[in-house]
């Protein structure tokens, strides 16, 4: 919910507000590993195919929204189709290739 | 050692998939390379579980490329960005950039080139020759010799962090505490699992490795936030004229030199042997106030240096399983996923695997130099990755490979603890290469003190009464005292 917001609320700032400073910039570490931690807890009862999908698309739209200033929709678009592509790589890689029962 | 290289160069020339592999390590290695902020240590961590299902020789294959070509791809984002994409491109891009600004960009790219292939092959060379005459001592060594041998490495990390000796010593005990988690090694009682069967076997090495070098890097890159980068585009001839190339090779001379050198010290780390090369090139050019203006020799000095090292690093690893630096500790973390331990037994039991290390690295070498010379401005490419998909592909890396370890879940968890551990050792000036240094020494240094004391019924003397023995205790000593000593007649030279 939190990755969900901080995304929103960073769509609709203005670009010229520029990323965050000073000791926000320590927030955004925290984040993520707290949601590192939820995505391990989810991650057997959801699959590695939708909690790896949802966590890379919800992180890299609210990363994009971060450096760029504001969301376009073309960057959204890019972004959900890097998630897919990172989530498939992977899978195929590990699963297909390496043989690991992902769960 | 001659037939038996012989022997696996046939094997792998013959076999599609070690070729195969290795193509895809170098290609890889390269692109993570390139990338700033993704060092040779967290391409090789994150990485390293690709090989869990692989025979020891073709995961040695995809390894060594990744090792090679990643610290060969540091240079690209050296010149064309002016941001070192590994510590070892720090001194390339003095003088690459502003060649690369000068619109020769493609001929910084070529000096780099044949330099990373000119100090790879000298490195090789050494590293074959003298990895196993090092052995061949080490096959005399017995529990206090080997006792020495850890103390050794473990007192080389004292120069990890320098300024700071303490602070290596510090984080090394820090391994050797996890170390100590899971089964006694010789009387097979638990220790320290809380009752967690997960702890039962130990720390494994991989979420370890993963956690510090790859998810701490990602944490850092999120808390840097955007980078700014101005990267040259116009990627001119990218092979030098031949007159140019045959006057910088006295300075790649000096660099290889140089690199296997500082790589054969352990714990030196990749940017001290590079600026070195760098700063003794300039010493000795007739020119020196030309450095830092674009000229080849400011280029491939370092950068022969750099990989040169590869081949430095490797002799006290593979020979007396000693690792060289944070690179070659989580190789070594890969051979013992293999089952094999580096080590002068390694030389004697295995011959065959060491003459594929030999050949994985050398194929490394050639094919590095090849696809860096055929295309450097496909590679150029890979910097227009934006970041959050950059950080977010290789967090979800650092997932998938430390749970590939084990299938395990609790190996994520530890990543993820890990990974917080090492950016916060970061922010707080610690090094975080000795923790893992702590963790594969560990269970060695353990292991050879009991045995000591059992045979010598206790007594300490033992360590003093062999000659080796205590050779290595005294080096140990002198150099875990000798940056301490350092700094304190720094500090005194600089009180008022």
């Amino acid at each position: 919910m939190l990755v969900v917001q901080g995304a929103w609320s960073l769509a609709r700032r203005p670009a010229a507000a520029g990323p965050a400073l000073g000791p926000r910039r320590f927030l955004w570490p925290a984040a993520f590993v707290a949601s590192l931690l939820v995505y391990r807890q989810v991650l057997p009862a959801v699959g590695y195919p939708a909690a790896t999908l949802g966590f890379c698309a919800a992180w890299i739209l609210v990363l994009t929204g971060r450096y760029q200033g504001r969301l376009t929709a073309r960057s959204a678009a890019l972004s959900v189709a890097a998630a897919v592509a990172i989530t498939g790589a992977l899978y195929y890689v590990f699963k297909g290739f390496v043989r690991v029962p992902l769960p | 050692m001659f037939t038996d290289v012989l022997g696996a160069l046939a094997h792998i020339l013959t076999n599609p998939t070690s070729l195969g592999l290795s193509v895809a390590g170098v290609l890889v290695g390269i692109v993570f390379g390139a990338l700033p902020g993704i060092s040779s240590t967290m391409s090789l961590a994150v990485l390293m579980p690709l090989t869990f299902r692989l025979n020891a020789t073709d995961a040695m294959m995809f390894l060594m490329a990744v090792f090679n070509a990643s610290v060969y791809g540091g240079s690209i984002s050296a010149i064309l960005v002016n941001i070192p994409g590994t510590p070892g491109s720090i001194a390339t891009q003095l003088d690459g950039h502003p060649m690369a600004k000068q619109g020769r960009a493609g001929e910084a790219l070529g000096y780099v080139t044949l330099a990373s292939g000119f100090g790879g092959i000298l490195g090789l060379l050494v590293f074959m020759t003298i990895a196993p005459l090092v052995a061949s001592v080490g096959l005399s060594f017995q529990s206090p010799e080997f006792t020495g041998l850890a103390l050794l490495g473990l007192a080389s990390l004292s120069a990890a962090l320098p300024g700071a000796a303490y602070k290596g010593i510090l984080v090394g005990i820090l391994g050797l505490l996890l170390s100590t988690i899971g089964l006694d090694p010789l009387t097979n009682v638990l220790r320290f699992d809380f009752g967690s069967k997960d702890l039962a076997a130990g720390l494994s090495i991989i979420p370890m490795a993963v956690g510090i070098f790859g998810l701490a890097e990602v944490l850092n890159g999120l808390e840097a936030g955007p980078a700014r980068m101005e990267v040259v585009r116009t990627i001119s001839r990218v092979i030098p004229p031949w007159a140019e190339v045959k006057r910088t090779i006295p300075a790649a001379l000096r660099g290889s030199l140089v690199g296997i050198i500082v790589g054969i010290i352990p714990a030196a780390g990749s940017a001290i042997g590079v600026v070195f090369a760098y700063l003794q090139e300039k010493r000795l050019s007739a020119h020196p106030e030309r450095f830092g203006t674009g000229i080849p020799e400011g280029i491939v000095a370092p950068e022969s240096s750099n990989n040169a090292e590869i081949g430095g690093d490797l002799i006290p690893t593979m020979s007396l399983g000693i690792p060289g630096d944070g690179i070659t500790a989580v190789l070594m973390g890969a051979l013992l996923v293999q089952g094999l331990r580096p080590g002068p037994l390694m030389f004697k039991e295995h011959p065959d695997f060491v003459a594929a290390v030999y050949v994985a690295l050398g194929i490394a070498i050639v094919l590095t130099t090849a696809f860096g010379l055929l295309g450097a401005r496909l590679f150029a490419k890979v910097l227009a990755v934006p970041q959050p998909i950059l950080l977010c592909a290789i967090a979800m890396l650092c997932v998938v490979g430390s749970y590939a370890a084990n299938n395990s879940l609790f190996d994520v968890g530890a990543m993820i603890g890990f990974g917080v551990l090492g950016y916060l050792m970061q922010k707080l000036g610690f090094p975080v290469v000795p923790l893992v240094f702590g963790l594969i020494l560990g269970p060695m240094l353990e292991e050879n003190v009991r045995r000591t004391l059992v045979v010598s019924d206790g007594s300490w003397l033992i360590y003093v009464q062999r000659p080796i023995s205590v050779t290595l205790l005294g080096l140990s000593v002198l150099t875990a005292a000798y940056p301490a000593f350092l700094e304190y007649r720094a500090r005194r030279r600089s009180a008022p």
